[in-house]
C-alpha cells in the first residue's frame, strides 16, 4: 500500500491547478489513485482492528478508475468508513463531516486519522509483544 | 457628465435553436446532446480527470442523478491534449438557417482547443468548412453561412490533458457591439398614453459604420446575409462607468445608405405583440390577469409584470385583432398602461400620482425649448356600452365550397355551440374554427373535386346604450368626446370610465421641453414647472432622445396646475 497523504498544502493546491497536465498525479488534487489508497487503507484497518478484536464492519471500493465519476454517496462511504475505524479504535483528529467542496485540510484529516488508527494500533501490537514476554526478567 | 451610446445587435438566428436535432458519436451514459438546446448551467462537478479534482473546496459532488449537464464526450484526450478518435457533434434541421458563425460554450474548468465546423445544405453538399482553436471556454467561431440545414461540428483538442469534452452551449450566432465611431447616430422614442386609449411601441432607430468588409452590403459573405427580423438589439447609455439599460428592441428593418453604412430599426416588444393575431372572444368576468396572460402567451412574450389589477375581471367581447390592440383594449377599460421602456419586460400598472413626484432641474432643460400648451378642451365625454347575448335559434354562420384540406375561417360575428357538415372542426373559438375536409366530393357541391362545407352556430347579439357625461358647465362650444367601438365597456364600468377620460382632459396641459436626460423615463411623476404659487405636476409621456447627441431628450409630460401649499 502506498504512504498515507496528510500533509498537503496550499501551495500543492496551487502548483496542481497551475500544472493540471503533468504526467505525474498531483498532492494537491484528487486522483483516482489517491481514492484507492483511502479505499485500501480503510480495507486493511478494519480487518487488522477486526482482528484484534475491534470489529468493523465497512464496505470498500478499492478499483477506481479515473473513468469513473464518484458521487456524493460514494465519497460519503468513504468518509463514513473513516469514522467507523475511528469509533472502534482510536485517533485524535477530527473526521471532516462532509467531503463535498473538499479542502487540502479536510483531506489531510481523513487520511491523518488513518495513520494514527494505524499508529496506535501498531504500538498496542507493539506493548502486546513487550508485555509477552513474562519470562525476561527471569534470565 | 461624459455620456455614450452602447447598441447590441444578436447576430443570432433565432429560430436555428429550437429547430435543431443534436446527436453524438461519443457521449457519457448521463448525458444527452439534445440537452445542450436547454442552455444548461454548469456546475463544478468533482471527477477523476487526470488532476482536474483541486482541492481548494470549489468542487460539488456529483449527485446520482446528475441532471442536465450538456455534452459530455465518453472518452477522453491523451496525454498529449489530443483525442484519439475525435467525438463528432451533428445538427440537423428541418428548415434552412443562416448565420455569421456559432458561439460554443464549454466547460469554464476544461474547454476544447481546436475543433472543425462543417455547414451542409439540404443536398448535403459542403457549404463551408473552417477549423477554429478558441482560446477561452466561450468561443465565436465566425463563418458567415447562409442557407444550411446540417453542421458537424469535430473536436480535436483540449486546454488540458486526459480530458472529456464538455458542451454547455451553441448559439447560431454572436453579439455585435455598435459604439463610438461605429455609431454615426441613435434615436431612441418612448411613448407613454396615460389614458390608455394607445399602446405605443417604442422604437430604436440608429446609423452603424463599419470599415470591415464583413459589413459591406454588397458582400455576399457579409454579415446581412444572417440579418433576420426580431434579431434583438439592447441599447444602453454609458454613464460615469456605469451601463444604463436603454431598453431591448428587435430587429423591424435594415437598410444601407452606403456601402459601409446602415440604417437600422428596432421596435420593442409591443411592436411585437403588433405583428401576431389574437383570437379574442366573450368574456364574462374573467379575471383580467388571466386574460392578459393570454394574450402575452399568445404573442410568446415571456418577460413581464403586472400590477394593480389583480382583483380586476372583464366583461365583454374582443373581436380578432393583433395582440397589441387586444392588450390595448383590455389595459383602457382597467385603467392601467403598459410600458416597455429601459428593460426587456412589459410592465403593467396603474399610473399614479407619488407623494414626492421628480423635479425636472431648470439646469436640465435647454434654453428656449419649454412650450407648454392647453391640451384639447373636452366638455363631456359619451361612451357605447355593449353587451352580449347568445341568439336561440341556430343559423349558417359559414358556408363554402371547399377542397380536401385545412381551413381558419373567421366569422364576422361571435359565435358558439359551432356544428359543421362537410369536414370537421379541429380547433375553434368565438371568432374562429380551423376545420378539416377530407374524402371526395359531395354531390351538393358545384365544383368538382370540392365539398360544400357549413358551419352552424348561436351568433350574439350586441346590445348597446350610450351612457354620457358632461362637466356640468355650460360652453360657447360642446365638444363631446365619443368612444363607440371599445366592446369591453359595459353598463358595470361605463360610468367610471366615461368619468376616468373626462377628468384626463379637464384641465390639462401639455408640457414640451428638451432636457439633458438624468433617469426620466416615461411614466414618471414629474414637477415640469415651478413658480411661488404653483406648479405643473404630471406624468412623462414621450422621450425622443438623442443617444448619439448627449442624451437631449425632446419630453412630453401631460400635467395638470395644482397649488403649492404654504
Amino acid at each position: 500500500m502506498d504512504d498515507l497523504i496528510y500533509d498537503r498544502t496550499a501551495e500543492d493546491v496551487t502548483y496542481a491547478k497551475e500544472h493540471q497536465s503533468s504526467a505525474s498525479t498531483l498532492k494537491g488534487a484528487y486522483n483516482y489513485t489517491d481514492l484507492n489508497r483511502i479505499e485500501q487503507w480503510c480495507d486493511y484497518l478494519a480487518t487488522q482492528l477486526t482482528t484484534y478484536s475491534y470489529i468493523v464492519a465497512i464496505t470498500t471500493k478499492t478499483d477506481w478508475t479515473a473513468d469513473d465519476f464518484p458521487t456524493q454517496a460514494q465519497l460519503e462511504r468513504i468518509r463514513s468508513n473513516v469514522q467507523a475505524l475511528k469509533t472502534a479504535y482510536y485517533a485524535t483528529t477530527n473526521t471532516p463531516t462532509t467531503l463535498d467542496r473538499i479542502t487540502y485540510q479536510k483531506a489531510n484529516d481523513l487520511e491523518k486519522i488513518l495513520y494514527e488508527i494505524n499508529e496506535n494500533l501498531e504500538n498496542m501490537l507493539a506493548a502486546f509483544i513487550y508485555s509477552g514476554e513474562v519470562y525476561a526478567g527471569e534470565v | 457628465m461624459k455620456t455614450k451610446a452602447i447598441i447590441e445587435y444578436g447576430a443570432m438566428d433565432i429560430t436555428a435553436k429550437t429547430d435543431s436535432q443534436l446527436t453524438a458519436t461519443d457521449i457519457q451514459s448521463f448525458s444527452t446532446a439534445n440537452n445542450v438546446k436547454l442552455d444548461p448551467t454548469e456546475t463544478k462537478y468533482a471527477t477523476l480527470e487526470h488532476n482536474y479534482f483541486a482541492l481548494d473546496g470549489s468542487f460539488t459532488n456529483m449527485p446520482a442523478n446528475i441532471g442536465n449537464v450538456g455534452y459530455w464526450s465518453a472518452t477522453k484526450t491523451g496525454a498529449n491534449k489530443e483525442f484519439t478518435t475525435p467525438p463528432t457533434l451533428t445538427i440537423n434541421f428541418t428548415k434552412n438557417h443562416s448565420s455569421v458563425g456559432l458561439t460554443m460554450t464549454f466547460s469554464q474548468y476544461s474547454y476544447c482547443t481546436e475543433l472543425k465546423i462543417a455547414y451542409y445544405d439540404s443536398s448535403n453538399n459542403l457549404l463551408s468548412e473552417k477549423t477554429f482553436t478558441p482560446d477561452n471556454y466561450e468561443y465565436f467561431c465566425e463563418d458567415i453561412v447562409a442557407n444550411y440545414r446540417k453542421i458537424i461540428i469535430t473536436f480535436y483538442k483540449t486546454n488540458e490533458a486526459r480530458r472529456y469534452l464538455k458542451l454547455y452551449r451553441i448559439q447560431y450566432g454572436t453579439t455585435i457591439v455598435f459604439e463610438g465611431d461605429n455609431l454615426i447616430s441613435a434615436n431612441l422614442v418612448e411613448e407613454l398614453d396615460p389614458l390608455g386609449d394607445e399602446l405605443s411601441i417604442n422604437t430604436l432607430d440608429f446609423v452603424s459604420f463599419a470599415t470591415d468588409e464583413k459589413f459591406n452590403i454588397l458582400n455576399p459573405q457579409g454579415i446581412f446575409v444572417a440579418f433576420q427580423k426580431t434579431q434583438i438589439l439592447k441599447a444602453y447609455k454609458a454613464a460615469n462607468d456605469a451601463l444604463l439599460d436603454m431598453g431591448t428592441f428587435y430587429l423591424e428593418s435594415w437598410e444601407n445608405k452606403s456601402k459601409k453604412s446602415m440604417e437600422i430599426r428596432g421596435i420593442d416588444a409591443i411592436g411585437i405583440m403588433d405583428k401576431i393575431e389574437f383570437n379574442g372572444g366573450i368574456y364574462s368576468g374573467t379575471s383580467a390577469v388571466t386574460l392578459i396572460e393570454s394574450i402575452f402567451a399568445k404573442a410568446n412574450i415571456v418577460a413581464y409584470t403586472i400590477e394593480d389589477i389583480t382583483s380586476e375581471t372583464i366583461t365583454g367581447y374582443i373581436p380578432i385583432c393583433t395582440c397589441r390592440e387586444a392588450l390595448q383594449q383590455v389595459l383602457f377599460v382597467l385603467g392601467a398602461v403598459a410600458d416597455c421602456s429601459r428593460s426587456d419586460a412589459i410592465k403593467i400598472y396603474k399610473l399614479a400620482e407619488t407623494e414626492e413626484p421628480n423635479e425636472i432641474q431648470a439646469s436640465q432643460i435647454l434654453q428656449n425649448t419649454n412650450e407648454i400648451k392647453q391640451a384639447e378642451i373636452v366638455t363631456g365625454v359619451s361612451v357605447t356600452t355593449h353587451s352580449y347575448k347568445l341568439k336561440r335559434e341556430q343559423e349558417t354562420i359559414y358556408e363554402e365550397d371547399l377542397a380536401a384540406g385545412t381551413y381558419r375561417v373567421k366569422f364576422s360575428q361571435p359565435a358558439s355551440n359551432l356544428a359543421i357538415t362537410g369536414g370537421s372542426i379541429t380547433e375553434s373559438g368565438t371568432n374562429y374554427a380551423v376545420i378539416n375536409v377530407t374524402g371526395s366530393s359531395s354531390s351538393s357541391s358545384k365544383y368538382y373535386g370540392n365539398k360544400t362545407v357549413t358551419i352552424t352556430g348561436n351568433t350574439y347579439d350586441d346590445l348597446t346604450n350610450t351612457l354620457t357625461i358632461t362637466d356640468g358647465e355650460s360652453h360657447d362650444i360642446e365638444n363631446i368626446l365619443t368612444i363607440s367601438d371599445c366592446t369591453l365597456i359595459n353598463g358595470t364600468n361605463a360610468n367610471a370610465i366615461a368619468t376616468r377620460v373626462l377628468n384626463h382632459y379637464q384641465g390639462s396641459y401639455r408640457d414640451n421641453m428638451s432636457i439633458i436626460l438624468d433617469d426620466e423615463k416615461v411614466g414618471d411623476n414629474v414637477i415640469a414647472e415651478k413658480s411661488e404659487t404653483n406648479q405643473l405636476n404630471g406624468f412623462i409621456t414621450k422621450l425622443d432622445i438623442d443617444m448619439t447627441g448627449g442624451f437631449i431628450a425632446t419630453t412630453e409630460i401631460m400635467a395638470k396646475v395644482e397649488e403649492i401649499d404654504g
